[in-house]
């Protein structure tokens, strides 16, 4: 099949970009997007071009590395798919696809469509942790887990840091990445004895970075790989409050 | 007081700040339709309903509830609204809606149209009583500093213009309550998929009670139907 591609050309953080439109003639629908690209950026380097920068590692779905938009949509039109395990079977022969990066403040464009994502590591650096001292592992079943709590727990787990979420948030808000971080921790026991402060300074963390606020669009969730649910954002919601009223202001400061 | 700063300098603090005013001022927008279905009672049922809501610890008492939850709602949403059109300086080409709705994405339009439509309801019906005052009004009457409520109303809304502006008002509120009574409770901490389904049901249920009751009275007072 043929595929037309308008992709966003950045040569680099200060650069300016525009669109840039190529042809892909021979496309099979068996190549997931990726391929596609590869083909593309193949075809480029031999004809001396820079070929078109995008992110990836795993290519099954697991890491977060890739992620652009694909026609307005964060990953693409198959629901719970990255970029990587899109296939091009998806698309009809003769489409026309424009290819954007995640557009946020707190996520600058390094080239084309690689953004530079670790706002996000800074959002965990700043509670997404557990603090315990390190040794053997415990036995499994030691601390015993709520089966209710574990299950939504994982489900938040399952967060692969890719920045969907944001890049389709019309206020590029980063509130289901952090709620999801939250939960996954404040839902088990081991997250207790820090869960109302990290709860205040992730928060605090994701407004320092420049991320819009959330406003319950829930296109955030439409577009998650792995499903995370909005439902996240409410508990966070939540435990700030708590923590506003209940932790104690030398605990709960930033400032240190 | 730190603690109180703290809260409101984040975004989900003035959230929460913004969805709880939100909710005072959907209670008050509730039970100001309610009271004003006395217009269907009669000139007597609604001047004396009128006057009791003149006693000064009620009247005082909702101004200062009303008039706060206000400042607040506008300034909160006007310092979130400034912040996140900062967080996305460069758009998109192509944005394709997924679970966003004409109602969630209207917010910030229809926000100011209630403004207005609040600023310009006190000017036609509630300034003219207090001395000295001026009001948007054809034939302001009052006694002793209690408006004659019946009268004030149906004059006012039997200028077919005047009515329309009442009908488009309450559209602009309706298209804002039908997302903010719902978004409120997720801003409130509500997390649960069958109570969240109970909330969409709840929120659009009162902003129909809302907004048609308002418009009922209107049509009624333009088309002649109570005087
Ligand atoms: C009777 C009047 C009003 C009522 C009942 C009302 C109600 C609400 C409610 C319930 C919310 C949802 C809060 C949340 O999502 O947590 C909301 C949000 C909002 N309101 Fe109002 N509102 C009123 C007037 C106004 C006015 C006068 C403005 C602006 C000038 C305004 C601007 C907004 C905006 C921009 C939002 C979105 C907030 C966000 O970013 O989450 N509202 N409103
Ligand atoms: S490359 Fe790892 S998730 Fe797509």
């Amino acid at each position: 099949m043929r595929i037309k591609l308008h992709v966003w050309r950045q040569s680099g953080r200060d650069a300016k970009g525009d669109f840039e439109t190529h042809e892909c003639p021979d496309v099979s629908e068996h190549m997931s997007f990726l391929e596609m690209l590869d083909v593309l950026n193949e075809r480029l380097e031999s004809a001396g071009k820079a070929p078109i920068a995008f992110e990836h590692d795993c290519r099954e779905g697991i890491c977060g590395s890739c992620g652009f938009m694909i026609n307005g949509q964060a990953h693409g039109p198959q629901p719970r798919t990255t970029v990587c395990q899109l296939h091009m079977r998806t698309f009809k022969d003769g489409d026309e696809l424009t290819l954007e990066p995640w557009r946020a403040k707190a996520f600058p464009v390094v080239r084309d469509l690689v953004v530079d994502r670790s706002a996000f590591d800074r959002i965990i650096q700043a509670g997404g942790y557990i603090s315990t001292n390190t040794g053997s592992a415990p036995e499994a079943n030691s601390v015993p887990v709520r089966k209710d709590s574990a299950d939504k727990s994982f489900d938040a787990a399952a967060c692969i840091g890719c920045g969907a979420c944001v890049a389709m948030c019309p206020n590029a808000s980063a509130s289901l990445f952090t709620a999801a971080k939250l939960a996954h921790m404040n839902l088990l026991p081991q997250g207790q004895p820090e869960r109302l402060v990290r709860g205040e300074r992730m928060v605090v963390a994701m407004d320092v970075e420049g991320f819009g606020h959330c406003t319950n669009h829930s296109d955030c969730e439409a577009v998650c790989p792995k499903g995370i649910s909005v439902t996240n954002i409410a508990m966070m919601n939540r435990g700030f409050v708590e923590a506003t009223l209940f932790s104690s202001p030398r605990e709960g400061s930033t400032e240190d | 007081m730190n603690f109180l700063l703290s809260f409101w300098r984040s975004t989900v603090g003035t959230k929460v700040v913004v969805a709880v005013t939100g909710l005072l001022l959907l209670g008050f927008t509730l039970f100001h339709m309610i009271g004003n279905l006395q217009v269907f009672s009669g000139p007597e049922e609604m001047d004396s309903y009128g006057a009791f809501l003149h006693k000064p610890e009620i009247l005082w008492g909702g101004r200062a509830v009303v008039g706060t939850s206000m400042v607040l709602h506008v300034w909160g949403t006007m310092k979130l609204v400034r912040q996140t059109a900062a967080a996305r300086p460069e758009g998109y080409r192509k944005w394709t809606a997924q679970a966003s709705t004409f109602y969630s994405r209207t917010m910030k339009f229809t926000g100011p149209i209630v403004l207005i439509y609040f600023v310009v309801h006190l000017l036609n019906l509630t300034t003219g009583a207090e001395p000295g005052h001026i009001a948007l009004h054809p034939n302001y009457l009052q006694t002793n500093g209690v408006p004659k409520a019946f009268e004030n109303l149906t004059a006012l809304l039997s200028n077919p213009l005047w009515a329309s502006f009442y009908i488009v008002a309450n559209l602009a509120l309706g298209v804002h309550l039908f997302h903010g009574a719902y978004s409120m409770c997720k801003t409130l901490g509500l997390s649960g998929q069958r109570q969240l389904r109970l909330a969409r049901v709840i929120a659009a249920a009162l902003t129909f009670t809302v907004v048609g009751g308002n418009i009922a009275i209107t049509l009624a007072c333009v088309l002649q139907l109570v005087k």
